[in-house]
């Protein structure tokens, strides 16, 4: 407390400015979750869609077999939506290799920048600015060393015709990796769908069933 | 103001859970690449067996069934309540002596049994004359 009171009305400045960054940060991290829950409901929804008909006309009625069918079919929904960029994942290897093999360049590197004198890096990484943070400079903030300045630049961005095979392989490559990352959360949130659904269709419940006011009849019962 | 610091406390959340989730992606992505080479595999062994990988399951056939069955019952039942039974034809095959025929659809009427009274002439009393 005498420490913060002790600081100058700047530092005090700085101070509630990190606060608020780091504040809304977290909120923006919360709202990007949310969505990403969202997003995950609805994709478990179709779990609902594909075991509908069997649920209602009680060719599936245990909550074992609801499981079984539901994870083969979940399984066979995953290859439908994910060939698509599982094949994009093994054209980009196979072109990369493929290369490889025909330029015997074995130690081709795809995130390489530099070359041999910055002006003929082979990968995708030379489109991009690289920052030196190994040597930023730094200063004490409440005993930890933090980033107090832009750190130097290692490279700017420069197209190389050395790195047009990374050009290709990493586009194809990233695309068809996110698509798959998002098959497979799909496939997550549909397992966890179907987790809920084997144990909440099946389900009897005698909370607002009276014994004493509605006796038991047999034949309604077989009947439901 | 309550919904700013419940995503601020969902996003510190995730943030500490973010390690777990990744390696939990992770796992699934390499067990997700797992069924798709398997997918694949048995794709093409039953492509050469002349069959498809994509065709209805067993129970998902049986249950198209007893919708069919369902649906053909209940059109029937629709069918047989709206059609009515068409009006009986009656072949009369000689003039009425009414001058009408009788409605065949009329309601059977409950009349009285009218017993016969004989007739008599009537007696005229000589005397009285």
């Amino acid at each position: 407390m005498i420490y913060l009171a002790k600081m100058s009305e700047e530092t005090k400045r700085v101070l509630i400015a990190l606060a608020i960054i780091i504040l809304l940060i977290f909120v923006l991290i919360g709202l990007i979750g949310t969505a990403i829950r969202r997003l995950a409901k609805n994709q478990g929804l179709q779990v609902d869609t594909f075991m509908h008909d069997v649920v209602k006309t009680r060719v599936v009625k245990t909550p074992f077999k609801f499981r079984q069918l539901a994870y083969r079919k979940n399984h066979r929904l995953l290859f439908m939506q994910a060939w698509v960029p599982f094949l994009m994942l093994l054209i980009s290897f196979a072109f990369l290799v493929g290369y490889m093999g025909i330029a015997k360049r074995w130690d081709f590197n795809v995130f390489d920048y530099y070359g041999t004198d910055g002006t003929n890096g082979e990968g995708f990484t030379t489109l991009f600015f690289i920052f030196d943070f190994k040597n930023a400079p730094r200063t004490d903030f409440f005993g930890m060393s933090i980033v107090s300045n832009w750190p130097p630049v290692l490279n700017s961005p420069y197209l190389a015709k050395e790195a047009w095979p990374s050009y290709v392989f990493t586009p194809i490559f990233l695309v068809g990796a996110v698509w798959f990352l998002v098959c497979v959360e799909a496939y997550m949130a549909r397992l966890y769908r179907i987790w809920v659904l084997s144990k909440k269709v099946f389900i009897k419940k005698l909370e607002d069933y009276d014994a004493a006011k509605n006796p038991l009849d047999p034949a309604s019962t077989l009947n439901e | 103001m309550l919904k700013f610091f419940k995503f601020f406390g969902q996003g510190l959340l995730y943030t500490l859970l973010l390690p777990f989730l990744l390696a939990f992606l992770a796992l699934f992505a390499v067990y997700s690449v797992l069924i798709m080479v398997f997918y694949f595999f048995k794709m093409i062994i039953l492509f050469f067996a002349g069959r498809n990988i994509f065709k209805d399951f067993p129970e998902d056939i049986e249950a198209k069934e007893i919708i069919e069955q369902v649906r053909s019952t209940k059109a029937e039942k629709e069918e047989k309540a709206t059609q009515q039974p068409p009006p009986p034809t009656y072949v009369f095959p000689f003039p009425s002596p009414y001058g009408f025929y009788p409605n065949p659809n009329q309601p059977p009427i409950d009349q009285k049994e009218i017993k016969e009274v004989e007739s008599k002439p009537i007696e005229i009393d000589e005397d009285k004359k």
